[in-house]
């Protein structure tokens, strides 16, 4: 039986799309870099702020966790910002995505392929309706 | 030190409270937190961010983070009648430790209620040392007048009340309480309270708020024994 075509299409203009000189990583890489929830959260604070301090980026981390789980503390700050400069950034840093230089505290994003970007905008909403659907079944 | 100097004092050795929101929204927010503009940064939140939320920092250091909406019911609490004493909601304690030493400029009574009542909370689980409070208005005092006897009758703690001069006529009862009383321009402008810990420092807490136009206090809260100590060798 031929499957329903009529949804949202959320690959229209896919032709257009063009990698140019921007980062855009085997799928197998990207896919890891979109496997952990933090590290998609890393990088859709950085579509928003391409160049911001490891500080301000673990307020905001900690902060958006706040608005789902109630007020946090210096503990959880520095549990964060360790898994932040010792595992998650690193790793985004070495598959090219971000430029992460752990002695000037800053990250910067790279420039990225359209469908890089639209990968990491399509894992934040999934995420978000996971989260709406997840409130409704509670 | 004078509560007006406290108060300036507090103000100077400020936190930096950052508001991120999703809209613009954080600007009538942040006139009620200082004098100074600098004190409060609105900052619009990353796109992602579904929610708004409050970042405080004492200059490099991160105190703490809570939801804008934990924040702004904070603000505008539900008060807990005495008799529900030790009921206080964690969360809300957890905001309360957070903000201490800020200097708020628009606070209103009811806010102002419930910080008294967790420090009377404090003081009654505590259960010794001096209780300090100070009622602009002679019916405020009526209101809380059962209250106060209660905690001074049933704990060792020892109750001091201040009421103006001139609302306390000489066949006034205090009854397990101590009275003191002062001219209108002192007790009649400030809210306070103060708890000396009963012995232990950790213990200490208080609030001084100057009531600057009808139902519009500036004031701090504080666990420091210090501005606590500081506070009380101001009164009369």
């Amino acid at each position: 039986m031929e499957r329903e075509r009529d949804g949202p299409d959320l690959l229209s203009g896919v032709d257009s799309w063009e990698l140019g000189d921007d980062v855009a990583p085997p799928p197998s890489q990207l896919f890891k870099a979109l496997a952990g929830t933090r590290r998609c959260h890393v990088l859709s604070i950085l579509l928003d702020r391409p160049n911001i301090s490891v500080d301000e980026l673990t307020d905001i981390i900690v902060g958006w966790q706040t608005t789902i789980d109630g007020p946090s503390g210096p503990d959880e700050w520095a549990q964060v910002k360790i898994e932040l400069v010792h595992a998650h950034l690193p790793l985004l840093d070495d598959m090219g995505l971000v430029a992460f230089d752990d002695r000037e505290s800053e990250v910067h994003l790279e420039s990225l392929a359209d469908p890089v970007e639209h990968a990491i905008r399509f894992a934040e909403q999934y995420e978000r309706v996971l989260d709406r659907s997840d409130r409704q079944t509670e | 030190m004078p509560f007006d100097s406290l108060l300036e004092a507090v103000a100077d050795a400020r936190k930096t409270i950052i508001i991120y929101t999703p809209t613009d929204a954080g600007t009538e927010l942040a006139e009620r937190f200082s004098t100074r503009n600098a004190f409060v940064l609105v900052r619009q939140s990353p796109a992602a961010v579904p929610a708004g939320f409050v970042v405080v920092r004492d200059g490099d250091e991160f105190l703490g983070a809570l939801a804008l909406e934990d924040l702004l019911s904070f603000l505008a609490p539900t008060v807990h009648p005495p008799w529900e004493l030790g009921e206080t909601d964690s969360g809300y304690r957890a905001i309360f430790d957070l903000l201490d030493d800020t200097l708020f400029v628009s606070l209103d009574r009811r806010q102002l209620l419930a910080t008294s009542r967790e420090i009377e909370d404090r003081a009654w689980r505590v259960g010794r040392g001096t209780l300090r409070a100070g009622f602009q208005r002679r019916r405020a005092f009526e209101r809380q007048r059962e209250m106060y006897r209660e905690l001074a009758a049933t704990t060792d703690l020892d109750v001091h009340v201040y009421l103006r001069a001139d609302t306390v006529d000489d066949d006034f009862d205090p009854g397990p309480l101590t009275l003191h009383t002062a001219p209108a321009d002192t007790v009649g402008r400030y809210w306070f309270l103060l708890f000396d810990g009963g012995g232990d420092a950790l213990q200490a807490c208080g609030l001084v708020a100057e009531e600057y136009s009808p139902d519009r206090y500036r004031g701090f809260w504080t666990y420091d024994p210090t501005l606590v100590a500081t506070a009380t060798d101001s009164l009369p």
